[in-house]
């Protein structure tokens, strides 16, 4: 019974270690915005609460909860609540599945990818019961827009990810992810990354596909009736998807927590220089040795050597002490194990450095490019980026079909 | 009497009846509601709790597809049409639907036999197999668990009186299965003696010895005795759902997959035609003023050609086979276990406690950051209430009209698509999943599924389906008929 308990409280305890770091990312991830949109457009941004305004996130939660809850009279109140929470839940149950470093995830689900398709699918009801039960004509047209926007982007999302499957043969992420030793799926993948790109940034409702929140047009889309605390879980939902996509893009194009070659570009020579030492330094305490076993092989029994030669001898005995010492001072272990602990330190650091040049990204975006039209938001989903993606299905199942590479009987 | 929490009593009911009773009073809720949002999103409920069931008896991957299909697609599209209803005007006029409720329970009372049989409640007589049943089960174990079904599986390459066990081991992945087997149910094997007994008809032991004769210990190096960790490599030889799904799929059943195909392009074509304006498209809908110039008028004569052809062969099929296919079904969504290979699902039924196991711990961790959020809200925050501040965000007034308007067609469009290709993507996914040498076929069907459904795609295209015209938010109804 205790054991039981135990696990349960391990469950939740391995959930809140991948969580909570999430929701203070967000903050950050808001800071950095404004700093990084602040630095693009020639101004300071937010400087004034802690050293270089780093604690303006944590002032604007505090003013946030200190709000009144205000619910309007002619909207659905418990539907009011709910519809934020829900996009508050599922987009953090997509951190679930992501490797977030060699053998590092929650659940290591083998039809992850799904998993993920379903999150995302249910996460739109958020947007869509919110909007609905404020009874505003904002939220309302907000939450329609967004709802058919997410749909739209959501098809091109699945079947850049149904590419991706026929690519590596798997459906979970860490097979993706382990697919992608020799090179990141950006490189092989190029124009697919970059629609999946734009499809992530139109799933978050992030510029310039920010059509829901448009100021102009509606005044904040679907959350212009929430207030306070409950705007709070919109806001954590929003930024925490914004975070979950990019490291899905950092998952399943940039090679998850793999970072080819950096410790032998920059490790490596302080390693050379450490292993030249320790060889040199072995190679004379090798022959030191066998100086002694001569000659005192020599004085013990002198009927034993079979070879006058005494450099014959040092030869093969220096050879069976490098084989002797080969466990810990070989060249190729020495780098084998230091390789290994290095992966398994510097893979969730890969992965945060990934995904944090995503995020920048998507604020350079933001930074850059103009709002986009509705019509040509729905023209971009419909009209090019899906029959693109639709002809590269084909055409990746064609060639993959030539050259004998279909992943068939793969077990995942 | 010491413990009488939740737990308890999940386990005295049993988590599967719990699912089912839960599903049954949402589908109650569905159709007494009488706001209609409301009605949609216990159906919304009923689907997570139907999705929740199939996972947890272990069709994990049919249970995930069904949250995509229904709630990602098809729940949305019910919720954008009644989004626009004036509620409380319907609210008004609505009636109790009780005497609807119980025609309909009148009518699926053959659905709810055997849903009672699932739960334990009816328990029927044995079920007087016939000599062609039995060799019915066979096959469809046979598509379901082996890979040897690649010689023609109509043709009747298999005897009756066979073995069952003897049919199925010809397949060289079974044998390192039934070998992992033995290692999940925590026997020792020996590489120099088979210390397993050969009484079992399983060869579990050819494996070792053909392999140990190639030199080659599958298992681990340099040991002669290995203890057994459940799990620890039956990634192996794991043939998923999903995979076999998709070895029935694009080779056997292919003829259901050019089906579902065409269904899906007539979809396609009829959610462009019927959202249309009127005035465009009425001459075409008209079959016989169709000119042979139209290309429109052409591909509908088409369609119908292929549709009767396939309909015609559909039923030739149906009566032939039905009895086949309907076996297959049952199997497929039986969780008694009459095979001796019931743990050939093991896998995913572990997975599928994980699942919910995870489903439980984020939201879990959800309430918690919720309440607390809101707890601190609520406590910390000065409350002035005032009429004004409780209405909505307007210029300045109050709102005189409904805010549930209709609106653009052009939502409904990108949701009927939408559902179309969500489900051609679906249908797709269990392609690079297949398990089976059979490559040419398999891939033919898929290109052929694919080109029929970009068809419908050039003709979206084509027709502009997906143009936002402004005038499209029609008026020519009038307000006051409501």
């Amino acid at each position: 019974m205790i054991y039981k308990e135990m696990v349960i409280l391990y469950n939740i305890l391995e959930v809140l270690v991948v969580l909570v770091p999430v929701l203070m990312a967000v903050a950050f991830v808001t800071i950095a915005e404004r700093k990084v949109m602040a630095a693009m457009q020639r101004r300071c941004g937010p400087n004034a609460v802690g050293v270089w305004g780093i604690l303006q996130p944590f002032a604007d939660a505090l003013k946030l909860l200190v709000k009144e809850i205000i619910i309007p009279r002619q909207s659905n109140s418990l539907l009011f609540i709910i519809g934020p929470c829900i996009t508050l839940i599922f987009a953090l149950l997509g951190w679930a599945i992501i490797p977030l470093g060699e053998g590092l995830t929650i659940f290591d689900y083998e039809l992850g990818v799904f998993f993920a398709l379903a999150v995302s699918s249910i996460g739109s009801y958020g947007i869509l019961i919110s909007g609905w039960a404020a009874n505003s004509k904002y939220a309302f047209m907000g939450a329609i827009r967004s709802t058919a926007q997410l749909l739209s982007y959501e098809l091109v999302f699945s079947s850049i990810i149904l590419v991706l499957i026929l690519f590596s043969g798997s459906f979970s992420l860490t097979y993706i992810v382990e697919c992608q030793q020799a090179v990141w799926n950006i490189f092989p993948l190029m124009p697919i990354a970059l629609m999946f790109f734009i499809a992530i940034l139109a799933e978050t409702n992030r510029p310039p596909f920010d059509l829901p929140e448009a100021e102009s047009e509606l005044v904040a889309g679907f959350m212009t009736e929430h207030g306070a605390s409950i705007f709070v879980f919109f806001f954590l939902g929003e930024y925490s998807s914004l975070i979950l996509m990019s490291s899905f893009m950092s998952v399943f194009f940039l090679g998850g927590h793999h970072c080819p070659d950096l410790h032998k570009l920059f490790l490596d020579p302080i390693l050379f220089v450490y292993y030249y030492l320790m060889s040199e330094f072995l190679s004379f305490y090798s022959q030191l040795l066998d100086f002694l076993f001569y000659y005192s092989s020599i004085y013990l029994n002198p009927h034993v050597i079979y070879n006058n030669n005494p450099e014959n001898f040092i030869v093969k005995n220096t050879e069976m002490l490098n084989e002797s010492f080969s466990s810990f001072s070989s060249k190729d272990t020495v780098f084998q194990s230091i390789d290994l602990l290095i992966d398994k330190i510097q893979g969730s650091y890969v992965l945060g450095f990934k995904i944090i040049i995503v995020v920048f990204f998507y604020i350079w975006v933001r930074a850059s490019f103009p709002r986009f039209r509705y019509d040509q938001l729905m023209s971009l989903c419909w009209k090019e980026l899906l029959p693109l993606v639709f002809a590269y299905i084909l055409f990746s199942i064609c060639l993959f079909y030539t050259f004998d590479m279909l992943p068939f009987g793969i077990t995942f | 009497m010491e413990n009488l929490g939740l737990d308890v009593f999940v386990a005295s009911i049993g988590l599967k009846n719990l699912i089912t009773g839960l599903a049954a009073l949402a589908g109650l809720f569905v159709i007494t509601t009488q706001n209609a949002i409301i009605s949609v999103f216990n159906l919304i409920v009923l689907y997570i709790l139907v999705a929740f069931y199939l996972i947890y008896i272990g069709i994990t991957y049919l249970g995930i597809s069904y949250i995509v299909v229904y709630i990602g697609a098809i729940a949305i599209l019910f919720l954008f049409v009644i989004m626009m209803i004036d509620i409380e005007y319907v609210v008004k006029r609505s009636k109790n639907y009780l005497p609807l409720l119980l025609l309909l329970l009148g009518g699926f009372i053959f659905t709810l036999k055997s849903i009672f049989y699932n739960i334990g409640i009816l328990k029927f007589k044995s079920l007087n197999f016939k000599e062609e049943d039995a060799f019915l089960v066979n096959w469809d174990k046979e598509i379901l668990f082996n890979t040897s079904y690649t010689q023609t599986p109509l043709s009747n390459s298999l005897s009756l009186n066979q073995d069952w066990n003897s049919q199925i081991i010809s397949g060289f992945n079974f044998e390192i299965y039934s070998s992992l087997q033995n290692i999940k149910e925590g026997k020792l094997i020996n590489n120099d003696t088979n210390l397993i007994d050969n009484s079992n008809t399983l060869p579990y032991s050819n494996i070792n010895q053909n392999l140990s004769m190639e030199g080659i210990n599958p298992f681990m190096d340099n040991s002669n005795y290995l203890l057994i960790v459940p799990d620890w490599d039956s990634s192996l030889s794991r043939i998923t759902q999903i995979s076999a799904i998709g070895d029935v799929l694009y080779t056997v059943y292919h003829s259901y997959i050019y089906i579902v195909s065409v269904i899906l392009l007539l979809g396609m074509v009829g959610a462009i035609i019927l959202t249309a304006d009127h005035h465009q498209y009425t001459k075409v809908l008209n079959i016989h003023h169709v000119k042979t110039s139209n290309v429109l008028g052409s591909l509908f004569i088409l369609l119908n050609y292929i549709k009767t052809t396939f309909i015609h062969y559909f039923t030739c099929f149906k009566n032939k086979y039905y009895n086949r296919f309907y076996k297959f079904q049952f199997f497929l969504f039986s969780e008694t276990s009459i095979s001796p290979f019931s743990n050939w699902f093991s896998n995913d039924a572990v997975h599928s406690e994980e699942v919910l196991g995870t489903l439980v711990d984020f939201l879990v961790f959800d309430l918690i950051v919720g309440l607390l959020l809101l707890g601190i809200n609520s406590s910390f925050s000065l409350s002035v209430k005032y009429l004004e501040k409780g209405g909505g965000f307007e210029c300045g007034f109050t709102s005189f009209v409904q805010t549930r308007e209709r609106y653009n067609v052009i939502f409904y469009r990108v949701s009927l698509l939408f559902l179309v290709f969500d489900l051609e993507i679906i249908l797709i996914f269990p392609f690079p999943a297949l398990y089976q040498k059979d490559q040419n076929n398999s891939k033919n069907n898929v290109l052929a599924f694919l080109y029929i459904l970009i068809i419908g795609l050039i003709y979206e295209l084509k027709e502009g389906a997906l143009n936002i015209v402004k005038t499209a938010h029609s008026t020519d109804i009038d307000v006051k008929n409501r």
